[in-house]
């Protein structure tokens, strides 16, 4: 206890506010990305997943469908310059998605301190986004090198490019490529859900209708991407596909 | 008479400088008068504001919006934590939109009627002017005041009055108006006109040249003890009601900063003047570590009663009708359940110690919504009251809307405080007060709802008027320096009297002193009051304090956070003003308001004021430490008149 | 009731923290966790030893000054309660309740349970005012707000700023806290006119010093004045509003 003046030890002030900005790129804006990269990837699922269907139509059918696929909007755009749009799209929404994700992740573990957080009651689904996310992106990139780019041993040894319902069906009568695919559509049931469900807060909407018809679509559409997808490597192993 | 005379000296007239015309003009017209700071020359002035509540969140902001240089501090983390968070019913405003016949002139009755004519007219004039635009001010602010379908502000009727002038947000309008107050306070601290140094408490007042001049404050985390000196110092911290021990006040709530100030020279107005408030949770159990304030604004869809027979401890559904005494009601035909608090609990207390007490402990009675609910439905009530219902079924474990609750009076704000003249300046030049640490507007008794309005008027609508008054011919005079012999003997002081309390190498801790000091105030002081055991409270306390500085345990060292050590300062100064409310109500020989002395009683019980002898504001000098009438404080007195309410005896029959 | 105490014991900010062991033997169904803490320092004084530092001060659910974290649960077992409203009768004879701070790297620890929470008052001090002066507003009763508006502002300024939504939160996130200022001023009348000013300036100083939301809603639970989810939502709504409209309000 010793009384000091008020020069030399001065009654300590509240401190203000940060004068600079914080870090960069700002977290909500990440999230906003995480939100609109991780929408347009849940679309692109819908009609991926709606397209696949197509493989009960038969090989003619489904190949018919690759191919309209790849000489999309010809001739207003020639060859497959729509589909090259398209793949560089969703790359970058790939690379936005992921690097967002690892910044918040990184943000996240900083915030939280040197004693975390061990018991939380919900939302299994939320705090295992980063883990989901990470297998995703490792099928993702199996996935294309499998069926699209054909590519060793990801591909089966039958893969022929253009054959798209041959290689599908060659590729899921590996019971353990069928069984990755399996496992990975049961985690994409717990990231989207998640994921759908979290774009509206991302993205602001907080009116208690726009918000419940949301959440019902998102979940709708969530349980329809994974059962419709999930269905495929089941009726090629049990040979309903041939 | 010698008797008294022992204990105290009685002084001279005090003046309370209220211009002298009629007490509706009289605030209009001193602020012509105040003198003027210009705005460059504001920022050369420094303001010490002691507190965070509604009062000095709100001086500190409005002067600081105005351009003074403002140095706030609060024993608090951040600003919003001050007590006013915890009023619930809401705040008194006489806007007078309705046609329910109220007006400004129908306020000041009601609050000088209210305070048993023992307040200041012409500061209930100004409350109730200057409470009008209280409200647009605070809505401004952020706090979403209840609205009407129609979109406009919604009122509701409180205890004490007859008319609908309390607004409110649902039952947490304190907390709505601390948040905005200290919101505006936030934006000057980001603005930088006002500093903030929150846990920071003051335990001096600096007085050199005759004016107040600075704070010698505790760094609570550092244990650092240091002063700071300014123009003037405003102090807005709080009542002392946490003197009984148990109140509903919060556990940080009090007395040191007011005491400390009035052992430097500042009077203290009518210290007995402490209300007791009918609604509070009755004590559960002895760990129970304070009472709960269950809001005044119940009692206008409750209605309260006892059983009619002692003793019958049949659950409530089970009395019926017949056997039910509503004995507010019964008394009090005109106001019912909405008499004012000191009638309420007066006559809940005498219920209760007639053995007419309900609950395990037998010390309570029921405020009982079954009527309301059958006439206006759950949803309604819900809407008043869920956050009160909701913390009554926590703190109980029973649902009132199923099971009438349990109310009983519990000690929760003081009249008394610092006396300060019409400007809310102390008998210190230089130093003010705001909201409950000052007195004035309530007399001896405070209407519901009037105390956020006394916080709120005193911190935007008063102080930054008065204040710079009396700044304005300090223009040029420089900051007293930290050398100054009377800045270092302050600050020896405060470090003495801690070393005293860490080194009394005593066995019983603060704590205990409180609770003692608590228990004899509760059983002589509290809603009755009688000489013989006001002496005795006195003595009792002089030997509580006697053994204080010896007997007292603090452990623990002064040079970091210590909260016994905190708490131990706080009960050495309750031991001071303990005595002295205790002398304050032997000496005051009458009945008004809270203050019912059961030898100045009508034979119903009903209080009996004596205006002959006692219009007037008792304020206390400190008793001097040596020479003619050392030991004994100084009672000064402020006569007060009454113009536009003639003095009349309380009627609520 | 008996029960074991493990209690965070803490000297300063740099010193080493540990837990200490204690046994109440008396305890009561009806005691609130801060009433059993005040049990356990009256036995400490009583053998000498220093009380446990931890902070409350209304004890009716309202200031927030109280906030301890018990069994890894900010304020306690029971949702939606603070501390002060958190009975021993949530609690088994005998059983061991682990008593820390509220935890997040936005809050440091001061001593022993009390931690600093000034992080969210400089969010407040950033832009959670409103810039009106004393005196200059019109009247109250002249600006309308519809019923639904003004409750809907009071359910988000409840907030008591307790802190416990970041201590909740496994990424140290402010966000309930932000967002129920937000969406409380952007509901009254004089708030609207500087909405944007207000969610760069908050939501900028709210990145400085806490996490970002991952939608975990362990705040949601923690919460004493029940803030509802939407208060995320409001934090991107104002802050994504502001972005494409550049102006102040």
């Amino acid at each position: 206890m010793t009384s000091l003046t008020q020069d030399t030890d001065p009654i300590p002030r509240a401190e203000r506010p940060a004068a600079n900005p914080p870090p960069f790129p700002p977290t909500w804006a990440l999230k906003v990305t995480m939100a609109v990269t991780g929408m347009a990837f849940a679309a692109f699922l819908a009609f991926h997943m709606a397209g696949n269907l197509k493989v009960y139509l038969g090989a003619e059918d489904f190949d018919h469908y690759a191919d309209w696929l790849r000489t999309l909007l010809n001739p207003l755009v020639p060859g497959e310059v729509f589909l090259w749009i398209f793949r560089v799209v969703l790359g970058l929404s790939f690379v936005a998605h992921v690097g967002s994700g690892a910044i918040l992740w990184y943000r996240a573990r900083k915030a939280r301190g040197p004693h975390a957080r061990k018991i939380l009651v919900n939302r299994i689904s939320a705090r295992t986004m980063i883990w989901t996310g990470l297998i995703l992106g490792s099928f993702v990139t199996f996935h294309v090198l499998e069926l699209t780019v054909g590519m060793r041993p990801m591909a089966s040894d039958a893969f022929v490019q253009g054959s798209a319902y041959a290689n599908l069906v060659h590729s899921f009568s590996r019971p353990a490529v069928a069984f990755f695919y399996g496992l990975t559509m049961a985690l994409l049931a717990f990231h989207l859900s998640h994921g759908l469900l979290s774009v509206v807060n991302d993205l602001g909407a907080t009116g208690r209708r726009f918000r419940a018809v949301w959440f019902a679509i998102a979940g709708i559409v969530a349980v329809l991407i994974v059962l419709g997808n999930l269905s495929i490597p089941i009726a090629v192993q049990t040979g309903i596909l041939t | 008479m010698e008797d008294l005379d022992s204990l105290r000296t009685i002084g001279s007239a005090i003046d309370g400088r209220v211009p002298d015309d009629h007490p509706a003009d009289a605030w209009e017209d001193r602020k012509l008068s105040y003198r003027l700071v210009n705005p460059a020359n504001r920022r050369k002035f420094t303001i010490i504001v002691v507190g965070t509540g509604l009062a000095g969140a709100g001086a500190a902001a409005a002067l600081g919006e105005l351009g003074y240089t403002v140095e706030v501090f609060s024993f608090h983390d951040v600003p919003r934590r001050a007590h006013s968070v915890a009023a619930q019913g809401g705040i008194n405003s006489p806007r007078a939109r309705a046609v329910d016949n109220d007006s400004v002139d129908r306020f000041v009755k009601d609050t000088i009627k209210g305070g048993d004519f023992r307040g200041r007219e012409a500061d209930a004039y100004r409350l109730g002017q200057e409470g009008i635009r209280v409200i647009d001010h605070m809505q401004a602010i952020g706090a979403p005041f209840a609205r009407e379908y129609g979109g406009e502000l919604a009122t509701r009727s409180f205890g004490g009055v007859q008319v609908s002038r309390t607004y409110y947000t649902r039952g947490q309008t304190g907390q709505q108006l601390q948040i905005a107050a200290a919101h505006a306070l936030s934006r000057q601290v980001a603005a930088g006109n006002c500093r903030l140094h929150s846990r920071q408490e003051m335990l001096d007042l600096i007085v050199a040249d005759g004016r107040a001049q600075g704070v010698v404050v505790r760094d609570m985390v550092s244990g650092k003890v240091r002063a700071m000196t300014a123009h003037a110092v405003i102090l807005a911290t709080g009542g002392y009601g946490n003197i009984f021990y148990k109140s509903t006040l919060a556990r940080m709530s009090n007395a040191t900063a007011i005491w400390r100030a009035h052992r430097r020279g500042a009077y203290f107005a009518n210290p007995c003047f402490v209300q007791i408030h009918p609604t509070a949770l009755p004590l559960m159990s002895q760990w129970q570590s304070k009472k709960i304030l269950m809001s005044e604004s119940l009692r206008n869809d409750g209605r309260i009663w006892a059983p009619a027979r002692a003793g019958d401890d049949r659950a409530p559904a089970d009395i019926p009708e017949a056997e039910r005494d509503y004995f507010l009601e019964r008394r009090y035909p005109a106001f019912g359940n909405l008499v004012p608090r000191d009638v309420a609990s007066r006559n809940i207390r005498e219920r209760i110690e007639a053995g007419y007490g309900v609950g395990p402990l037998r010390n309570a009675v029921y405020l009982d919504f079954a009527d309301s609910i059958a006439r206006l439905g759950r949803a309604v009530i819900r809407e008043r009251y869920s956050n009160l219902f909701d913390m009554y079924q926590d703190q109980s474990g029973e649902d009132p809307f199923e099971v009438p609750m349990r109310i009983a009076p519990s000690v929760h704000f003081s009249m008394g405080g610092l006396w300060s003249d019409f400007n809310q300046m102390t008998s210190v030049p230089g130093l003010f007060v705001g909201g409950e640490c000052g007195w004035g507007y309530h007399g001896a008794n405070r209407l519901g709802a009037n105390s956020l309005l006394s916080g709120c008027v005193d911190g935007w609508f008063t102080l930054p008027y008065s204040v710079p008054s009396y700044l304005a011919p300090l223009l040029g005079t420089p900051l007293l320096p930290l050398s100054d012999p009377a800045v270092t003997t302050a600050v020896h002081d405060v470090e003495s009297r801690l070393s005293a309390m860490l080194s009394a190498g005593g066995t019983r801790p603060p704590d205990s002193f409180a609770a003692e000091l608590g228990e004899i105030l509760d059983k002589h002081a509290s809603v009755t009051r009688n000489p013989e055991g006001l002496r005795l409270a006195i003595a009792q306390i002089r030997a509580l304090r006697e053994e204080f500085w010896t007997g007292v345990k603090v452990v623990g060292s002064g040079d970091r956070l210590n909260q016994e050590l905190e708490l131990a300062g706080r009960v050495a100064d309750y031991l001071e003003l303990g005595e002295l409310l205790c002398i304050d109500a032997l000496d005051r020989e009458e009945s008004a308001g809270a203050h019912l002395r059961t030898d100045h009683a009508t034979s119903d019980g009903e209080a009996m004021r004596d205006d002959e002898r006692w219009t007037m504001a008792s304020a206390w000098e400190a008793a001097p430490s040596s020479g003619v009438g050392a030991g004994k404080p100084i009672r000064h007195f402020e006569p007060l008149t009454f113009v536009a309410v003639p003095l009349e005896q309380r009627n609520y029959k | 009731m008996r029960l074991i105490l493990e209690v965070w014991r803490q000297e300063s900010p740099t010193a080493e923290g540990r837990f200490t062991v204690h046994e109440i033997t008396d305890a009561r169904e009806e005691m609130s966790i801060l009433e059993l803490l005040d049990r356990l320092n009256h036995q400490l004084v009583d053998n000498g030893e220093e009380p446990v530092a931890f902070e409350s001060d209304c004890r009716e659910g309202i200031c927030g000054t109280c906030g301890v974290d018990v069994n890894g649960v900010p304020h306690g077992p029971r949702d939606n309660a603070p501390a002060c409203f958190q009975h021993i009768r949530a609690l088994r004879d005998g059983a061991t309740v682990r008593i820390e701070p509220l935890r997040a790297l936005g809050f440091p620890v001061i001593r022993d349970l009390i931690v600093d929470r000034t992080g969210l008052d400089r969010i407040i001090q950033a832009g959670g005012t409103v810039a009106v002066d004393a005196g200059t507003a019109p009247d109250a009763d002249a600006l309308l707000v519809t019923h639904a508006d003004a409750e809907s502002a009071l359910d988000f300024a409840a907030c008591i700023g307790c802190g416990a939504c970041v201590s909740a939160c496994p990424n140290g996130s402010a966000h309930l806290f932000t967002g129920a200022k937000l969406a409380h001023l952007a509901l009254v009348p004089h708030g609207k006119k500087e909405r944007g000013r207000r969610a760069r300036a908050m939501v900028a100083q709210m990145e400085h010093e806490f996490g970002p939301c991952s939608q975990i809603r362990e705040c949601v639970l923690a919460c004493p004045a029940s803030i509802p989810i939407t208060a995320i939502a409001a934090v991107n709504k104002e802050r994504l509003r502001a972005a494409f409209w550049t102006r102040d309000n």
